[in-house]
């Protein structure tokens, strides 16, 4: 399974392979389509078949397409053997975005960011997160790294991570823009040790924002633990919740309740 | 035994779910105590807030049911796609977006 994102209109971003399957397929022409399409290619790389990508549902029309039916009819034209090889990668969550080794001098290869949105107790769509990795060299674990004594950390250092605190499904002019401005003061406070680690607290407030009270923001409230190791200042992991609301703004303010939780990779196993 | 078929069009029906409300299940048993993982940090057991914060961690913390489009066997390019195709027999499924700065692997789309 793959996919191919563009929002250029020529589609120059594309690569080439998949530009000439969309270009030179009657979905490109159809009038009546929408932005999703799914192709299912042999295993040359041949289309056998080719449908509209929104989901019908209730909403079904000539624009959309009920995937399982689509999906059945790829099967048959795909004239599969009755049993595939196994995959090489038995996990059942083998895709799930990872970094996989941490640097040379020990520190974390990055972070793992989970961004989950609404109540889940009512929202279908709070159940599906979004996740998001950011690898990160040395110098920028340096503005964590252990201290003895209380201090405080701009939000902006964590720009690389914050960025990501934004919603699925919102247009392409917002998410084109990101955050631009990272506000808020993090307290960093050491909290004890035990016998194999020294820990930390990180909070605070944060304010997000795209340069213009007319774009998008997000304000909420930042939580970390940190760990280091007893004989250096390297941070060891971090374990991080963050719970606000994305003030979505799109012809008026549409406020959504975000929360993600951000991990240090790797980490423990699952 | 689980169908393979079975459970790969289940997962492809939640991909569905990232633009509609269509709903299906892929259940796969919750992992073992993540408190539990969360006491294993070295946190003192009582009266520390990061306590309080891990919990918060594991309770957003997705679960692997949550995540089960991932267990599809993606790709990151077609190219890579086209290669592994070739090499273990399979067919490869591609979603074709337009007008979208997002990505439907990360989410974000």
């Amino acid at each position: 399974m793959t996919s191919v994102h563009t929002a250029k209109e020529n589609l120059a971003e594309v690569e080439p392979d998949a530009r000439k399957i969309f270009a030179e397929s009657a979905l490109s022409r159809d009038p009546n389509r929408l932005n999703v399409f799914l192709f299912m290619l042999d295993e040359r790389g041949e289309v056998v078949h080719e449908c509209h990508g929104v989901p019908g549902g209730r909403r079904s029309g000539p624009d959309r397409s009920d995937w399982s039916a689509e999906i059945a009819k790829s099967l048959e034209k795909l004239i599969l053997p009755k049993a595939l090889p196994p995959l090489a990668n038995q996990s059942p969550l083998r895709s799930l975005p990872d970094l996989a080794d941490g640097t040379a001098s020990g520190l974390p290869a990055g972070v793992r960011i989970f961004v989950r949105q609404g109540d889940p107790s009512s929202s279908p769509r709070g159940h599906l997160p979004i996740v998001e990795v950011v690898p990160m060299k040395p110098d920028d674990w340096k503005p964590l790294a252990w201290s003895p004594e209380t201090r405080t950390i701009e939000a902006a250092n964590l720009r690389d991570w914050l960025v990501w605190l934004y919603p699925a499904a919102i247009r392409t002019a917002d998410e084109s823009k990101r955050f631009q401005k990272f506000e808020g003061s993090l307290v960093l406070e050491p909290t004890g040790r035990d016998d194999t680690s020294r820990h930390a607290l990180l909070r605070g407030e944060i304010h997000l924002s795209k340069g213009s009270e007319s774009q998008s923001e997000f304000e909420g409230k930042f939580e970390a633990v940190l760990t280091y190791r007893l004989n250096s200042p390297h941070l060891q992991s971090v374990r991080a919740v963050v719970e606000g609301v994305y003030l979505y703004r799109q012809r008026g303010t549409n406020p959504q309740k975000l929360r993600a939780v951000i991990e240090s990779r790797p980490g423990e196993p699952r | 035994m689980k169908n393979p078929a079975r459970s790969y069009l289940r997962a492809v029906r939640r991909l569905g779910f990232l633009f509609a409300t269509a709903a299906v299940s892929l259940i796969i048993a919750w992992p073992p105590d993540r408190l539990a993982a969360a006491a294993g940090q070295g946190l003192p057991a009582t009266d520390d807030p990061g306590r309080e914060i891990l919990e918060k961690f594991q309770s957003i913390f997705p679960d692997d049911e949550d995540l089960a489009v991932y267990g599809l066997d993606w790709a990151p390019t077609l190219k890579v796609a086209k290669a592994r195709a070739a090499m273990e027999h399979r067919p490869i499924f591609l979603i074709f977006v337009t007008n979208s700065f997002g990505n439907i692997y990360t989410g974000h789309c």
